[in-house]
């Protein structure tokens, strides 16, 4: 067969395996950090704009955009001001609107939030469409999330008691226990997270409470009194005296004021119209977000944070490039004698600097692929922790994107490299067919 | 027949200007026979052989090798023609150390088709004829180079400069780096090797004791007329 100029390139290579290793290893770790994070960011996003794929709208108290979304969807901060029941009915009689849900927001249950809500949170606002078929039941039903499940292994038919507030240490509200009537598929999206129940026991919890103080006793709403009652362990009936305060007629036909309603429209063309009647509305100063808008005016904020990680990756990726850089030049006399005597066996200039550029290349291209892969490979082992911690799927990085890398990574390499391999060509020239001693 | 290096009123200067000027009226070397180009290192020896080898064009005059005026050529094809038709032996150190002594020996044909279609035997067969002629263990074919003694590593060198026989074989030196036994050994190898081809051998060097082995001995000193200017 004899040695052909490839088989050259792969024997000198390999002879230098454990130096240049180490440049493939650190220039693909610097890939795999870029791509991971690229990755992670991509899917935050995408997860973040799958929690509201479906809802159209947000309609709350007149505040900050972003507040209201990352309030009612991801349950991060708190609401500015409540929205009343005549205001969602001048809501749900705008022409356009399809259907609303309310959202009953601040309480809590071991560390999982609890969302007071209706059935068509099910059946339109939840993205995906595998928690379609979920309802509640009785008034006194829960539905919960994957994690929530997976976390307090609870089952269908469980019984759970709520807290109000947020927080795993809140006062137990043990007189109001409800029955595990549904379990969630895996959405990927915060609402894994979360406890739905519907709005009218949300609305009882709070009856009791006011300014996060117990100030009476409640008892559950007159349809479920009789499932109340079978249940044993429910005590505490040590406060009857101020049993006035809870006045089963005045409440069951209405809700008294929830924290934010999603609304889904007839025609998505109607987006603008309905953003005005709501800002209109004469009851109080509401608003209505759109999601997406929202979540850009988010993503422009941490925009700025997104160049700034990117740039930390360039520069060590850079690092990377430049300890190849080094050691070409480290390498520089033997390669000249190798050179010469190539040269000395008709090898012309260029053919020598065309091996060297196909070596940087192989480098940069290999370092591309196995930072694609450590890329993969985080993906793959991180995949739970980001399930179960950030409540969304860490899909493998897209393979374009490797590709990507690669087809940028190769001629960055070979660039860097260039200098060195101009001085080694020069030096070559100099040498003539042997290095003078 | 046309000498196989043929070199007339040459002129050479790195720079305009420069002091060193190298200066060849003439020179010329018949096929078949053997050279020894002896005098002091600093003379120009190592200009001479890039000359030779066409990697350095002269100012003026005329090498010819086997019939072709090198200034004809164009870089590219100096580049080949070398690989054609010249073998050089080196002092030390001009192996590839990480290839196999076999490796090394094929590198010659890598960039020289013409030389690979001269094997008149296959690749296999060529390189064990060689190395049997070159008093070489064909054991050592897949050892590495690095790993060879300096003698083995120079017989190597000579078995790479021969293989695909060139018509002239250039040395600078390829028994500095020897002890006495294997300078002998090793001269009367190519010696030995050099009466059964047609091959010309120019060995450039500054031991006189070697010169037993020549056909010719050319004094430097007398063939480069002008040296330092």
């Amino acid at each position: 067969m004899g040695m052909s100029v490839s088989r050259l390139l792969m024997r000198s290579m390999l002879d230098r395996w454990f130096s240049l290793g180490l440049v493939v290893f650190s220039m693909a770790l610097a890939v795999g950090l870029f791509l991971s994070v690229q990755n992670v960011q991509k899917m935050t996003r995408a997860n973040f704009e799958n929690s509201v794929a479906n809802v159209d709208l947000v309609v709350a108290a007149r505040g900050s955009e972003i507040q209201i979304l990352l309030n009612s969807v991801f349950g991060i901060g708190q609401s500015a001001a409540l929205v009343t029941a005549e205001s969602m009915e001048e809501v749900s009689r705008l022409p356009d609107v399809a259907w609303l849900v309310p959202l009953s927001l601040g309480d809590s249950h071991r560390g999982f939030r609890v969302i007071g809500t209706n059935n068509e949170m099910f059946e339109h606002a939840m993205p995906g469409s595998t928690n379609n078929h979920l309802r509640f039941a009785d008034v006194l039903d829960a539905v919960i999330g994957k994690d929530v499940s997976d976390t307090l292994g609870y089952q269908l038919g469980d019984k759970l008691t709520l807290q109000h507030g947020v927080g795993a240490y809140g006062a137990d509200h043990d007189d109001m226990p409800l029955q595990v009537a549904g379990i969630m598929q895996k959405t990927g999206t915060p609402f894994d997270r979360a406890i739905f129940i519907p709005v009218e026991a949300s609305e009882a919890l709070h009856l009791g409470w006011q300014g996060g103080r117990r100030v009476a006793n409640i008892a559950p709403p007159h349809d479920v009194h009789d499932d109340h009652d079978e249940h044993d362990e429910h005590h505490e009936h040590d406060a009857h005296d101020e049993h006035e305060a809870h006045d089963e007629h005045d409440h069951s036909g209405g809700l008294d004021a929830i924290d934010a309603i999603f609304v889904g429209l007839k025609d998505k063309r109607a987006l603008i119209r309905v953003q005005r009647d709501v800002a209109n509305l004469e009851t109080e100063s509401l608003m209505a977000v759109v999601p997406g808008v929202a979540l850009s005016r988010i993503w422009q904020i941490i925009g700025n944070v997104d160049i700034a990680f990117r740039m930390i990756n360039l520069l060590i990726l850079a690092l990377a490039l430049l300890s190849m850089v080094a050691l070409t030049l480290a390498n520089m006399e033997n390669r000249r004698r190798e050179m010469a005597t190539l040269r000395a066996l008709g090898a012309a200039p260029l053919t020598l600097v065309g091996l060297m550029v196909a070596e940087a290349a192989l480098l940069a291209a290999g370092a591309a692929f196995l930072g694609y892969l450590a890329a993969a490979g985080f993906a793959l082992s991180a995949h739970m922790i980001f399930l179960s911690d950030f409540g969304f799927v860490l899909h493998l990085p897209p393979l374009t994107d490797g590709v990507m890398m690669g087809v940028y990574l190769v001629p960055a390499a070979v660039l860097a490299n260039l200098f060195a391999i101009f001085r080694i060509y020069r030096a070559t020239l100099n040498d003539g067919i042997m290095v003078q001693r | 027949m046309s000498p196989t290096v043929n070199i007339e009123k040459l002129r050479f200067q790195y720079d305009a200007g420069a002091d060193f000027e190298l200066r060849i009226e003439q020179l010329g070397l018949q096929a078949g026979k053997s050279y020894l180009l002896f005098g002091r290192s600093g003379l120009g020896k190592t200009t001479l052989l890039n000359l030779m080898a066409g990697v350095l064009r002269p100012n003026s005059g005329h090498i010819e090798i086997c019939g072709t005026d090198l200034a004809s050529l164009s870089r590219r094809a100096t580049d080949r023609f070398r690989g054609d038709n010249i073998g050089f032996i080196f002092q030390t150190l001009n192996l590839i150390p990480w290839l196999s002594a076999r490796d090394n020996v094929e590198l010659a044909l890598t960039f020289s088709p013409e030389r690979r279609a001269r094997l008149t035997a296959s690749l296999a067969d060529s390189l064990a004829e060689l190395f049997d002629r070159l008093d070489l263990d064909y054991a050592l074919a897949d050892v590495k180079a690095r790993q060879l003694s300096i003698g083995q590593q120079q017989r190597v060198s000579a078995a790479r400069a021969l293989i695909g026989a060139p018509p002239l074989l250039l040395a600078d030196e390829p028994t500095s780096a020897l002890d006495a036994a294997n300078t002998e050994r090793f001269l009367t190898l190519l010696q030995d090797m050099m009466e059964k081809s047609r091959q010309t051998l120019m060995v450039v060097s500054h031991d006189r004791h070697i010169q037993s082995y020549f056909d010719e001995v050319i004094e430097i000193e007398q063939l480069l007329t002008g040296g330092r200017a």
